[in-house]
C-alpha cells in the first residue's frame, strides 16, 4: 500500500512538474548525451565559472556561448549526463533495446561500442545525412570512422589532436643519395611498397666497408610497423566479427616486414629483448643512421629531438609523409590512423526522435569555433604537436599537416585488445613461414573476438 | 464471521513474529523483518572506507541502508547464511539498488561491482553496476556467474556490493551519497528464487596480514615487552627501555608501533632525554611514517638521533607513545628498516605450491624461464606462511655445495620472503650454470609455500608527511586519462625526493600518470617504470622531471591518470621520502 501511495504521488508530481514545463514551453525538447565524465558547458550552466577548469581563453567562451545559440536556433536545450562507465554501457544495453533510449547520444569506447552497433544499437549516419555533410567531406567539425569492412558510419568524434604515426624520414640522408622526396611521389601516387623498399636499399650501407652495414634504410618498433603496413595495404587484422589475420592482404603485409629483414635486409637488426625492444627500435632512428622510421610527435619529443630546451638536438631535418601504398592499399582511401577499442566515440541510438536535428545539435555544438579552424588548431593549445618535430618552421609546417591529414583518417583495429600474445621474431627472422605464422594465430584471434561479439 | 477474526488474527500473528526477526523460507529478502546478519562491512581492501549498514526506510520500504563518509564501501552477502545448503546451486544473484540524492537535493550517478568469491580457493569474479539516471532509481541490477564458475555450500562463498565510483564525490567533492539494497533473491541455473533464510549470519573475517603500505619492512624485530598502554589526547604513557631494546637501537633500525588513535597519528616520547622532554615524529608534523590504515607508525633511530642526540645513552631510561587523540598501544618493536621490495616483470616458478615440516625442503627442478629470469637484479619472491615466520631457500644441487640462501638474511614482509640473486650468487657462485637443477624452501617451523616468483627487484618507498591531492577520485576506460588541476598544496609538496602515491585498480593491474598540460608536451609519466605494488602506483617527482623538465612551474595545471585497462583510482597523494 505504501508503495502504491508512493508511486501515486511520484506520478502526481511528474504530472504536475510537466504542467509547470507546459507553461513554459510545451515543445522544447532537450538532447542528452550520455557519457562518464562532466562536460563543460550545457543549458544546466549558467557562467563561465561553473567549469572548475575555466582558463578564459576565447574558446571557452564560445564554448559557454554556442550553447544559447542553439538553444535558441532548435528550440532545445542541451544536457551532458554523467552516467559513470558502467552506466553507460547498461543504458545502451538495456534502453536501446527496449526502443526507448535514454540519451539521444552516447559516448562509447570502441571495444564495447563496435559489438553494440553489429547488434543494430546505432543509427548509420548515411541514412539522416546528405552525403555532403562535413563529416563526409571535409570533417571540419566531426570525423567519422568505418567498422569491419562496411561502409556504415556509426561512430563520430570531434577532430582533436592525437597520436599519430605516419612514416618519418631523414632529409638529408634522402637528398645525399638523390633520392627524390617521397611527399612527391606521393602526391604523384608513386609512393609504393616497393619503390619504398627501392630507397630503403640505397640507404642500405657499409660505408666504412667492414662486412657490417652501418647505415640502415629503415627500423621500427614491430606492433608500431604492422599497425601502418595494415593501414597502408588497405587492411585490418580484426574489425569485425571475422578475424583477417589470415586474409591475403594481412598475409602481404607480413611477408614484406619479413623480407625487410631477411631478404632485403635493410633494417637495423631487431632488438630480441622484448621489454627493450619498444624503446630500442623506437629511437634507433635519432641516431642519424637510418633512413626511415615510424613517426610520432612523442616519440621525437621523448627523445628531445628538436625541442627547445634540448641538450643534444638533431641536425638533420625530420620529414613525416603518409606511409607508401601496398598492393591492396590505395592511396585516395587507405586510412591512415588506426584506432583501437579503447577509443572512444560518439553514437546516436537507434529508436532516437528526428536523429538528424540530435545530429545537426551536436554538430553545432562542436562547432563553437563557426568553421573558423584558426580557433578550433589554436596554435598556442597546439604548439607542442607543431614545434617538436622539426627546427625549420618548413618542416613543422609540413610535418603537421601530415598529421592533421592522418587524423581525418581513421580505421578501428582491435586485434591488440584482444589477449592474443604474438612472438614476432620467428617472423622477422625468417623461421617460419608467413603461412605458418598466420596459421599460428588464427584461431586466437577468431576466439577472441568471438568473445568480444558475445558469441 | 469467526472465520473471518480467526484469519484475522493468524495474520496479525505471523506479521508480528515477521516484525521481530523475518521468515525462514522467503525467496527474496525485503528487509521489512529489520533482520540483515547475513550481511556485514568488509575491510580487508585497503580502499575500504568505514561503512555502516542499518536499516532505513527507502522508496516506501524498508531497505539495507549503506553509509560511508570516505572512500569505499564493501557490504557482502554470505551465500551459506542466505541459502545453506543450497548455497552450492545460486547462479544469479538480483538485488534492488537505490540511492539517496546528495547534500545539495540532486541526483549523481553512482557505480560499482557485484563481486562473486566462489569456489574453495576463494575466487572472485565481477559484474559491474550501476544507478545512472533518477528515473531508474532504485535499480534492479543482477550478476552471473560464468559457466565455468560455480558456488560451493559451506565454502565461506559470497556476493560483495561495492560503491566505486560516485559522481557527486567526484564532480563536487561532497559527501558521498547513502544507498539502499533491497529486494535481494539468489536464482538457480534455471532461473528459479531460492528459499533464503533471512536469519543467518554471515561473519566477516577478520582482516589478516599488515597493512604495510608506506612503512619499511621490519626484519630482526625485538619486541618490546609489555607494550600495551592506552591513554587520552596529547597524554604520555610507557615503560622503561629494557637492555634488548636499547641494544636494539642502532643506526638503520626502527620503531615500530601497532596502535589505534582517534586522531590516526602516533609518535614517541623520550622524557628522559638529556637533550630535554622530547616528541619524536608525529605530533602533526608528519616525520614518522604511518600505514595507510593508520595502524602502524614507524620512528627511525635516525630522527630519535636528530632530537635525542647521537649518544643513545643520553637518551634516558623511559619510551612513551603519544597521540593528538585517545590511543591505544597494542606492541612496539625495535628491528632492522629495510625497504619493501616489489616484484616487476617477473615469471612465475610453474606448480611451486608445497609444505613440509620445520626444516624440511621441499621444491622442484627450475624450468628454463626461471632460470632465465635468474640475472643480476633479480629477486625470488617466495610467498608463504610459516610458524615460525621465517622462509629462504635451498639449492640443494649447488656445484659449490648444498646451500641455503637467504636464511636470517632475506627480507620477509607481507608473508613474501625476497631472496636476491646477489644472495645466491654469493654463495653459489657468479656462473648459475653451476647452481644445480633444483630449487627448494625452507623453515625454522612448519610451512607451506602458496607460490614462488623471479623477477626484477624494486624497493617500495616508504612515505611520510603526505598531502592528499582533494577529490582525486575518477575512473577512466583503457587508455583514457581523467585528473584534476593541481591545487597549491599538491605543487608545494612536488619537490625532489617526493613520490606521488596512487591508490587505483585497473583490470591490467597497471597505472601511471599524464601531465597533460606540460609545456615539454603531453607527457605519459611512469608508464611500464613505475613501482606498482599492493594496489598503489608510486611515481617519483624525478621521474616526472625526467619527461617534464626540472622547472615545476613548466607542468602545466593538471595530473591526470591511466591505465592500459579500465581504471578506477581512489586517491592521490604526495609523500615525501
Amino acid at each position: 500500500m505504501k508503495k502504491f501511495v508512493a508511486l501515486l504521488l511520484a506520478v502526481l508530481m511528474v504530472a504536475s512538474a510537466t504542467l509547470c514545463l507546459a507553461e513554459v514551453d510545451p515543445n522544447r525538447r532537450t538532447i542528452t548525451i550520455g557519457l562518464w565524465w562532466d562536460i563543460y558547458y550545457d543549458s544546466t550552466h549558467e557562467s563561465l565559472e561553473d567549469d572548475p577548469s575555466y582558463s578564459g581563453t576565447e574558446a571557452d567562451e564560445l564554448r559557454f556561448n554556442v550553447v544559447k545559440e542553439i538553444e535558441d536556433k532548435y528550440n532545445v536545450n542541451i544536457e551532458f549526463v554523467n552516467l559513470t562507465y558502467t552506466g553507460v554501457q547498461d543504458s545502451i544495453n538495456t534502453s536501446i533495446l527496449a526502443g526507448t533510449p535514454d540519451c539521444d547520444v552516447y559516448l562509447v569506447e570502441l571495444g564495447w561500442g563496435i559489438p553494440a552497433a553489429m547488434k543494430g544499437y546505432f543509427t548509420d549516419l548515411h541514412t539522416i545525412l546528405p552525403e555532403d555533410s562535413d563529416i563526409f567531406t571535409k570533417q571540419t567539425v566531426l570525423s567519422g570512422t568505418t567498422v569491419a569492412g562496411g561502409e556504415e558510419v556509426y561512430f563520430f568524434n570531434t577532430i582533436g589532436m592525437n597520436n599519430t604515426y605516419p612514416l618519418m624520414f631523414n632529409l638529408q640522408m634522402l637528398e645525399d643519395a638523390n633520392l627524390e622526396d617521397p611527399r612527391d611521389l606521393y602526391e604523384r601516387g608513386e609512393w609504393t611498397w616497393d619503390k619504398f623498399i627501392e630507397y630503403c636499399q640505397a640507404l642500405t650501407k657499409d660505408i666504412d666497408g667492414d662486412g657490417v652495414n652501418d647505415q640502415y634504410g629503415f627500423c621500427g618498433y614491430v606492433n608500431d610497423v604492422m599497425n601502418n603496413l595494415t593501414l597502408s595495404n588497405g587492411c585490418t587484422i580484426a574489425s569485425g566479427e571475422t578475424e583477417q589475420f589470415s586474409s591475403e592482404a594481412v598475409g602481404e603485409c607480413f611477408q614484406l616486414v619479413q623480407d625487410m629483414y631477411t631478404k632485403y635486409k635493410v633494417c637495423v637488426p631487431y632488438d630480441e629483448n622484448y621489454d627493450s625492444a619498444s624503446d630500442s627500435m623506437r629511437v634507433a632512428f635519432m641516431n642519424g643512421n637510418v633512413g626511415f622510421s615510424v613517426g610520432a610527435v612523442w616519440i621525437l619529443n621523448g627523445q628531445g629531438a628538436y625541442s627547445p630546451n634540448s641538450e643534444a638536438p638533431l641536425e638533420f631535418d625530420t620529414v613525416f609523409v603518409p606511409w607508401p601504398v601496398g598492393p591492396h592499399g590505395n592511396k585516395d582511401t587507405n586510412a591512415l590512423m588506426q584506432v583501437g577499442s579503447g577509443n572512444s566515440y560518439y553514437a546516436i541510438p537507434v529508436g532516437v526522435e528526428d536523429p538528424a536535428l540530435v545530429y545537426n545539435v551536436f554538430y553545432d555544438y562542436q562547432n563553437y569555433f563557426h568553421d573558423d579552424t584558426s580557433i578550433r588548431d589554436d596554435e598556442e593549445t597546439l604548439w607542442w604537436w607543431i614545434s617538436e618535430t622539426g627546427k625549420e618552421e618548413e618542416y613543422q609546417r609540413a610535418n603537421f599537416d601530415v598529421q592533421l591529414l592522418c587524423l581525418t583518417r581513421p580505421q578501428v583495429d582491435l586485434y591488440e585488445a584482444l589477449g592474443v600474445d604474438v612472438d614476432w621474431l620467428p617472423l622477422l627472422k625468417g623461421e617460419v613461414t608467413v603461412a605458418q605464422f598466420q596459421e599460428t594465430y588464427r584461431q586466437q584471434y577468431q576466439d577472441g573476438l568471438d568473445i568480444l561479439f558475445g558469441k | 464471521m469467526k472465520k473471518i477474526l480467526v484469519v484475522l488474527l493468524a495474520l496479525m500473528l505471523v506479521m508480528s513474529v515477521n516484525a521481530v526477526c523475518g521468515e525462514e523460507a522467503a525467496t527474496v529478502i525485503d528487509f521489512e523483518d529489520d533482520c540483515f546478519g547475513f550481511a556485514a562491512v568488509e575491510k580487508l581492501v585497503g580502499n575500504a572506507g568505514d561503512a555502516e549498514i542499518s536499516i532505513g526506510e527507502f522508496n516506501g520500504s524498508k531497505a539495507l541502508k549503506v553509509t560511508v563518509p570516505a572512500k569505499v564501501p564493501y557490504v557482502t552477502v554470505g551465500l551459506d547464511a542466505l541459502a545453506g545448503e543450497k548455497a552450492g546451486d545460486v547462479r544469479t544473484i538480483k538485488m534492488d539498488i537505490g540511492l539517496d540524492n546528495a547534500e545539495d537535493g540532486k541526483f549523481y550517478a553512482v557505480s560499482g561491482n557485484l563481486i562473486m568469491y566462489y569456489g574453495t580457493e576463494d575466487t572472485a569474479e565481477k559484474t559491474g553496476w550501476s544507478v545512472y539516471m533518477a528515473k531508474k532509481n532504485p535499480y534492479t541490477v543482477t550478476a552471473t556467474l560464468s559457466d565455468a564458475a560455480a558456488f560451493v555450500a559451506g565454502a565461506n562463498n559470497r556476493v560483495t556490493v561495492s560503491k566505486e565510483t560516485d559522481n557527486y564525490v567526484t564532480k563536487k567533492n561532497g559527501t558521498p551519497v547513502t544507498f539502499y539494497i533491497d529486494n535481494i533473491s539468489l536464482l538457480d541455473a534455471e532461473g528459479n528464487a531460492l528459499p533464503l533464510n533471512s536469519k543467518g549470519v554471515y561473519e566477516a573475517p577478520a582482516a589478516t596480514g599488515k597493512d604495510l603500505t608506506n612503512l619499511y619492512a621490519l626484519s630482526n624485530a625485538v619486541e618490546f615487552p609489555g607494550f600495551s598502554v592506552s591513554a587520552g589526547a596529547w597524554a604520555q604513557n610507557g615503560l622503561d627501555m629494557p637492555q634488548e631494546i636499547i641494544d636494539a637501537l642502532v643506526p638503520g633500525s626502527v620503531v615500530e608501533i601497532e596502535f589505534e588513535s582517534a586522531s590516526g597519528d602516533m609518535w614517541i616520547v623520550m622524557p628522559d632525554s638529556a637533550a630535554g622532554w622530547m616528541r619524536v615524529g608525529g605530533c602533526g608534523n608528519g616525520t614518522d611514517y604511518v600505514n595507510n590504515s593508520k595502524s602502524i607508525a614507524q620512528v627511525p633511530y635516525e630522527l630519535i638521533a636528530q632530537f635525542c642526540g647521537e649518544d643513545k645513552a643520553t637518551w634516558g631510561a623511559r619510551m612513551q607513545c603519544e597521540a593528538s587523540g585517545d590511543w591505544q598501544v597494542y606492541s612496539v618493536k625495535v628491528g632492522t628498516l629495510n625497504k619493501i621490495p616489489a616484484l616487476k616483470g617477473f615469471v612465475e616458478f610453474p606448480g611451486f605450491s608445497t609444505s613440509a615440516g620445520a626444516w624440511a625442503q621441499d621444491g622442484l627442478e627450475m624450468p628454463q624461464e626461471t632460470i632465465d629470469a635468474l640475472v643480476p637484479g633479480s629477486a625470488v619472491d617466495v610467498e608463504f606462511e610459516s610458524a615460525s615466520g621465517d622462509m629462504w631457500i635451498v639449492m640443494p644441487d649447488s656445484a659449490a655445495g648444498w646451500m641455503r640462501v637467504g636464511q636470517g638474511t632475506d627480507i620477509i614482509a607481507g608473508g613474501h620472503a625476497y631472496i636476491t640473486y646477489e644472495q645466491i650468487a654469493e654463495l653459489c657462485g657468479e656462473d648459475k650454470a653451476t647452481w644445480g637443477a633444483r630449487m627448494q624452501c625452507e623453515a625454522s617451523g612448519d610451512w607451506q609455500v602458496y607460490s614462488v616468483k623471479v623477477g626484477t627487484l624494486n624497493k617500495i618507498p616508504a612515505l611520510k608527511g603526505f598531502v592528499e591531492f582533494p577529490g582525486f577520485s575518477t575512473s577512466a576506460g583503457a587508455w583514457a586519462q581523467d585528473g584534476l588541476e593541481m591545487p597549491q598544496e599538491i605543487i608545494d609538496a612536488l619537490v625532489p625526493g617526493s613520490v606521488i602515491d596512487v591508490e587505483f585498480e585497473s583490470a591490467g593491474g597497471d597505472m601511471w600518470i599524464v601531465m597533460p598540460d606540460s609545456a615539454a608536451g603531453w607527457m605519459r609519466v611512469g608508464q611500464g617504470t613505475d613501482i606498482i605494488d599492493g594496489g598503489h602506483a608510486y611515481i617519483t617527482y624525478e621521474q616526472i622531471a625526467e619527461l617534464c623538465g626540472e622547472d615545476k612551474a613548466t607542468w602545466g595545471a593538471r595530473m591526470q591518470c591511466e591505465a592500459g585497462s579500465d581504471w578506477q583510482v581512489y586517491s592521490v597523494k604526495i609523500g615525501q621520502r
